[in-house]
């Protein structure tokens, strides 16, 4: 008889003259295997350890009929290979101990993976009945699986069954009553291996003939010594003739696919089996994921969707978080600096100087942006909750490929959205050393949320109803300097080939709106936190600096260093305070709005952006917008950068990069804006 | 089965285990266990992105605690065929 034919010969069971039946319970781990064993057996069970091992043994024994049924729980196990020591005891007890049938327990609802046991139990000689448990789950989830139709795909008894509710005990009990009269009949369909390895296997059963410990299927040893398991290899080398090992010994090195071989046959028995008994209309979530991602993850489509999401992110921000951020400013922060000044009356002028300009100018200016970045928190929370960001990732990866970039160098460049120390952390899963430099080098050119609230805070004060429309083509057009910085780079460090990358897609769902909530509440603590830490230090050395030596703020410190930097500002158009307000944005990309802050203090007439739409034109406000965009990155990101690469030398080629390029695309928006007469 | 799998990863470019059931028209199910298969037998590599901040090393950023914490999974060929 050979395994691998379509059909083994038809066999019935000849009943069971002896009074007590051993049956073993065999399944991979949660499929309600131990929830039958108990439904079976009540109290009347003893729980030990398989012998010289840790694994815990179940016994248990009922009375069904006229005939003891001493029933076995086998360890959970995915397959029957050595890979575990569960492995090991299941298919040893089936094999050596030979228990009188071995009913294998299948879940409905995952029945792919649990058939993967099943093609390997299906094989031995032991008889085999299928418990199809799980069939509410499996309607829950929008699809049948015909039981019937099952066992005459496979050609065992199948047994339906919901164990939670002890539903299917009676017919399970009916089918033990049939084979224990012997009038159950069988008819495996096995796995087939690929007919240019079967020669393969006829030549090692040959060799192996006569030497196979007599508990081991001569046919299933062969298998399994092609399929390289250690145990079995041990085993045989150990008992066949030296000269005969080597031979098989070189056939199975000649052969190395035909472990392949026999796993494809596997998959496609489960493939035929699943396609016979399941019964999937496209409505469940698997059909709406599919759906929905022929567009999401559509190479141009997928592009033209994350555009729209962006746009979409900075519309709700500029509708909801924008009108908030400017009443906090203009009747909040603006009343609480005159009722300071007030209440200070008494101080020394520095006191209020530094309370109404360093604090409330600096750090007020800084939690005015909490509506803006709780939209772009809530946002992205969101889209990483529905399982969109990795489609996103996807969809990217799939545009950086056609540039040549290397596959996984999308996905923590994705981080970077939200901040970008995660994004240089994430590139660890880059294996190749280059791939993973370049990934570090752009990872600071993604925007990031503290960057892209600066940029919502700014625009309006320039661009009105238009900032929306500005903010986001800026946001997109800094995506597409990323992507062309990459393709250089790449040219010059990392000439990879395309290389296939797989990348796993969760299913889309409705989010848990309790959850998104606290991770909201959490990163506006955060933020407050921050505000009130790094961006209050800075603000108050900003303050201290803008008014040392002597007071006047443009004789200050300050001053000094704006004007010592000032001609690199001039190219973009920025005076000296815009470009320390760059310069203090290397602590935290916040600090820029708390150096203008504390700069321009405040009126009793007017707020931060009326002060700053009235001071500069818009062509050096775009200039300010595209320089902040992709300006070097802060200190937390520089740290692990350098952490990350463990060189100075690729942080600084970081730092001189996003110079070069910030400026000279500062520079350039600023040429262009100012002929257009903006 | 897992040949047809193995042609079209060895193709290259971007692939989710959903665009791959479609070409081999099964199931998404299938092809992650097929995946796994072969990752098992050394001709996949899987690496998992981990979504979520490492404490020591992201502790500049201020969104640390707040990370989510979730595995992505991403498979590349690697030098056995």
């Amino acid at each position: 008889m050979n395994l691998y034919h379509e059909f083994r010969q038809r066999s019935v069971s000849n009943g069971i003259k002896k009074e007590t039946l051993s049956i073993a319970l065999a399944g991979q781990p949660n499929m309600g295997k131990s929830t039958i064993f108990n439904l079976l057996t009540g109290l009347n069970q003893h729980v030990g350890n398989w012998p010289g091992k840790t694994v815990e043994k179940k016994e248990g024994e009922f009375q069904h009929n006229d005939h003891t049924i001493h029933l076995i729980d086998l360890p959970g196990t995915y397959s029957l290979s050595a890979n575990s020591p569960e492995e090991i005891i299941a298919r040893n007890f089936i094999l050596q101990e030979k228990p009188d049938l071995v009913v294998a327990v299948v879940s409905a609802a995952n029945l792919e993976r649990s058939l993967y046991l099943v093609s390997e139990l299906i094989v031995l000689e032991t008889p085999l009945m299928i418990v199809l448990n799980m069939i509410d789950v499996a309607e829950q989830e929008g699809f049948t699986v015909d039981a019937k139709t099952l066992q005459a795909a496979i050609g065992v008894p199948v047994i339906p069954m919901i164990a939670s509710r002890a539903s299917g005990v009676r017919g399970l009990l009916d089918y033990f009553d049939q084979f224990i009269e012997g009038k159950l009949e069988f008819f495996p369909r096995l796995p087939q291996i690929s007919a240019d390895h079967q020669y393969v296997k006829e030549l090692i059963d040959q060799l192996i003939d006569g030497f196979v410990p007599d508990y081991y299927p001569k046919n299933w040893a062969s298998m399994k010594l092609l399929e390289g398991d250690s145990e079995i290899y041990d085993i045989l080398k150990s008992v066949l003739p030296l000269e005969r090992w080597e031979t098989i010994d070189d056939i199975l090195k000649q052969h190395e696919d035909a472990g392949l071989a026999i796993a494809s046959g596997r998959y496609e028995w489960i493939e035929r089996n699943v396609r016979a008994a399941v019964n999937r209309p496209k409505l469940g979530q698997v059909g709406l994921t599919d759906r929905i991602d022929r567009f999401a993850t559509h190479p141009i489509g997928g592009l033209i969707l994350l555009a729209v999401i962006l746009g979409l992110t900075f519309w709700l921000t500029f509708s909801i978080g924008t009108p908030i951020q400017e009443w906090m400013d203009s009747k909040i922060l603006v009343p609480l600096g005159s009722l300071a000044q007030i209440w200070l009356i008494d101080a020394p002028a520095w006191v209020i100087s530094l309370v109404v300009d360093g604090v409330i100018g600096g750090v007020g200016a800084v939690v005015t942006f909490l509506p803006i970045i709780i939209i772009f928190f809530a946002a992205f929370g969101f889209l990483e909750d529905i399982g969109y960001m990795a489609r996103a990732a996807y969809v990217m990866d799939n545009f950086m490929h056609w540039m040549g970039l290397h596959g996984k160098s999308f996905l923590p460049l994705f981080l970077g959205f939200g901040c970008n120390v995660p994004a240089v952390m994430g590139t660890r899963v880059i294996e190749s050393w280059p791939a993973r430099i370049l990934t570090i080098l752009l990872a600071p050119f993604v925007p990031c949320s503290a960057r892209m609230a600066v940029i919502a805070f700014i625009a309006p004060a320039f661009f009105g109803r238009n900032a929306f429309l500005i903010s986001w083509g800026l946001i997109l057009s800094s995506i597409t300097i990323l992507m062309i910085v990459g393709v250089i780079l790449n040219k010059i460090f990392f000439k990879g080939e395309r290389t296939a990358f797989i990348m796993e897609l969760p299913l889309y769902h409705i989010p848990n709106l309790r959850s998104a909530m606290l991770l909201i509440w959490q990163r506006s603590l955060s933020f407050l936190k921050h505000a009130g830490t790094i961006i209050l230090m800075m603000s108050i050395v900003v303050w201290a600096l803008s008014v040392f030596p002597g007071g006047d703020l443009e004789t200050s410190f300050l001053a000094q260093i704006g004007n010592f930097v000032a001609p690199v500002g001039e190219w973009m158009g920025l005076d000296w305070k815009l470009t320390v307000a760059l310069i203090t944005s290397f602590m935290a990309k916040e600090n820029a709005i708390a150096t203008l802050g504390v700069l321009y203090g405040r009126t009793a007439e007017f707020g931060l952006l009326e002060t700053i739409s009235m001071t500069y034109s818009p062509a050096v406000g775009m200039a300010f917008m595209v320089v902040t965009l992709m300006f070097i990155p802060c200190a937390a990101t520089v740290a692990v950068i350098k952490q990350e690469t463990g060189s100075w030398k690729w942080t600084i080629v970081n730092i001189v990069l996003m110079l070069v390029v910030s400026i000279g695309a500062a520079s350039g928006v600023y040429a262009i804006a100012s002929r257009l007469g903006l | 089965m897992l040949n047809k799998l193995l042609e079209l990863i060895h193709q290259g470019g971007s692939l989710t285990p959903i665009t791959l059931a479609q070409q081999l028209d099964t199931t998404p199910t299938m092809v992650e266990m097929m995946i796994d298969e072969l990752t098992r037998r050394g001709m996949l590599k899987v690496s998992e992105f981990e979504k979520n901040c490492d404490p020591e090393s992201c502790g500049s950023c201020y969104l640390t605690k707040t990370c989510h914490s979730k595995t992505q999974r991403m498979w590349t060929t690697s030098a056995k065929k």
